[in-house]
């Protein structure tokens, strides 16, 4: 196997890896952000005990998201890691902050001592799905790469309105499929209170998919260029739209699973969008472009890949298997016991 | 063996011990990993590569600071919870359905 061929398919490899990233950590990140949203204690415990036995797991992706590009991309980790030093910092304390909430915010009864928890709960989960838009935000935008690939980062640099927008247009991304994937584990009048939430969610996402389409397209239009030369490329976006169509159609006929595998494969969609508009660049340089990573400059050598390549079809397929185990094993609505959070 | 005269909890000053001693597993696991890291220089991975050599020349002093300040936060206040919570269950005491109730009559073999 060539180079470029392995180079192609951890591209495509790491793109699957933050994908599943984003469809599993995104619905419990979207119940964080919904978590205010609903009053009393017993609706708050369901919330988290609805994401009790997965949150953790799903974080695992972002390990091992970054652990890939570590092996398969140094380059594109180094630049990464230190030019986005402190927004990745922060990123860091709200998942810290965001893991210990889940796990004190019900060990004592005072009311004070669960709101304060509540409350970190839910801004550490905020927080973090808009450091990871804005750093999404910020790979496509560009920034200042040197020779050598050296970015000096400055933190409020990082926080252009474009990053800006594509950070909350993931903020409701997750909202969307954590709202819907709360109808899926609830029942009764809470259940009532989140399928509430199942429309304006996704009117929130569509216009912030909106705005950033628009703002693409008028701002970084060569993320539209391969599919001016493929139109055939334009079904992805009309996929995608499809998608999310559907899932207020299966929420009114009651097929809440459908719903929810609907809003996972509109985060597919979305991510293909990207990761077609970006190829093969895994980090833009702005202005200069020639400096811009890439599959082709910023990867390890051959043998590393294919060592990597035969280790992923041996482990992939033991991850997907245990992770729908425990999805099997913990399937069905919530219900509160003396050992739920 | 006090435990074994049936005396165990006569002695003020071998409580405060045993209450002591809880953190000797966290100082011991501090200084170990301290050990292992200090042990190791000038080297960040051993005989290949020297830590100077390993820092990163774009994230500046600052940048380092700040995190290590907010992470020393952040692990004190985690320290803070933690206290609180383990004073809590200390004072609450085990739950009934976890107490065995120890069937041996006094001064026989202790475990």
């Amino acid at each position: 196997m060539s180079h470029e061929v392995c180079q192609v398919i951890w591209y495509l490899l790491v793109g699957i890896l933050f994908t599943g990233y984003a469809i599993l950590d995104g619905f419990d990140l979207g119940v964080g952000a919904l978590h205010l949203f609903t009053r009393g204690d017993t609706n708050r415990r369901v919330f988290l005990n609805s994401i009790g036995p997965f949150w953790d797991g799903n974080q695992v992706w972002l390990v091992t998201g970054g652990g890939a590009l570590f092996a398969a991309f140094p380059h594109v980790y180094a630049t990464a890691f230190s030019g986005f030093y402190l927004a990745f910092i922060l990123l860091l304390f709200t998942l810290v902050f965001r893991g210990v909430s889940i796990h004190v915010r019900s060990l004592r009864e005072q009311p004070a001592w669960r709101r304060f928890w509540d409350g970190a709960f839910s801004l550490s989960s905020i927080l973090a799905t808009l450091l990871i838009g804005i750093a999404l935000g910020n790979i496509a935008w560009g920034v200042p790469l040197e020779a050598n690939f050296r970015y000096q980062g400055v933190l409020w640099q990082q926080l252009h309105p474009y990053a800006l927008l594509v950070g909350v247009m993931v903020l409701a991304l997750f909202m969307m499929h954590g709202a819907i994937y709360l109808v899926m584990k609830t029942e009764g009048v809470l259940n009532e209170q989140v399928r509430g939430w199942v429309r304006p969610t996704i009117i929130f996402f569509i216009m912030m998919y909106v705005l950033t389409t628009l703002s693409t397209l008028l701002y970084l239009p060569r993320l539209a260029e391969p599919f001016r030369q493929n139109p055939l490329l334009f079904l992805v976006p009309v996929a995608s739209v499809l998608a999310i169509a559907n899932i207020p159609r299966e929420v009114h006929r009651d097929r809440t699973l459908f719903a929810f595998l609907s809003s996972a494969a509109a985060i597919v969609f979305l991510l293909a969008l990207f990761g077609i508009g970006m190829f093969p660049e895994l980090i833009h340089g702005r202005p200069a472009t020639e400096n811009s990573l890439t599959a082709f400059n910023a990867s390890s050598s051959l043998k590393t890949l294919q060592v990597m390549l035969v280790m992923a079809l041996i482990g992939l397929p033991l991850v997907l298997g245990y992770t729908a185990h425990i999805y099997r094993v913990f399937r069905g609505k919530v219900k509160l016991d003396s050992m739920s959070y | 063996m006090l435990a074994w005269r049936g005396r165990l909890f006569q002695h003020r000053w071998l409580l405060w011990i045993l209450v002591l001693a809880v953190l000797l597993p966290q100082i011991a696991n501090q200084l170990g990993w301290g050990a292992a890291e200090v042990g190791r220089q000038p080297w960040i991975v051993y005989g290949l590569m020297r830590t100077v050599d390993g820092t990163s020349d774009t994230v500046d002093a600052g940048s380092v600071l700040i995190s290590l300040v907010l992470f020393t936060l952040i692990y004190i206040a985690l320290l803070l919870v933690f206290i609180m919570l383990l004073d809590q269950k200390i004072r609450k005491g085990p739950l009934p359905e976890d107490l065995v109730v120890d069937q041996t009559p006094a001064g026989g073999g202790a475990i």
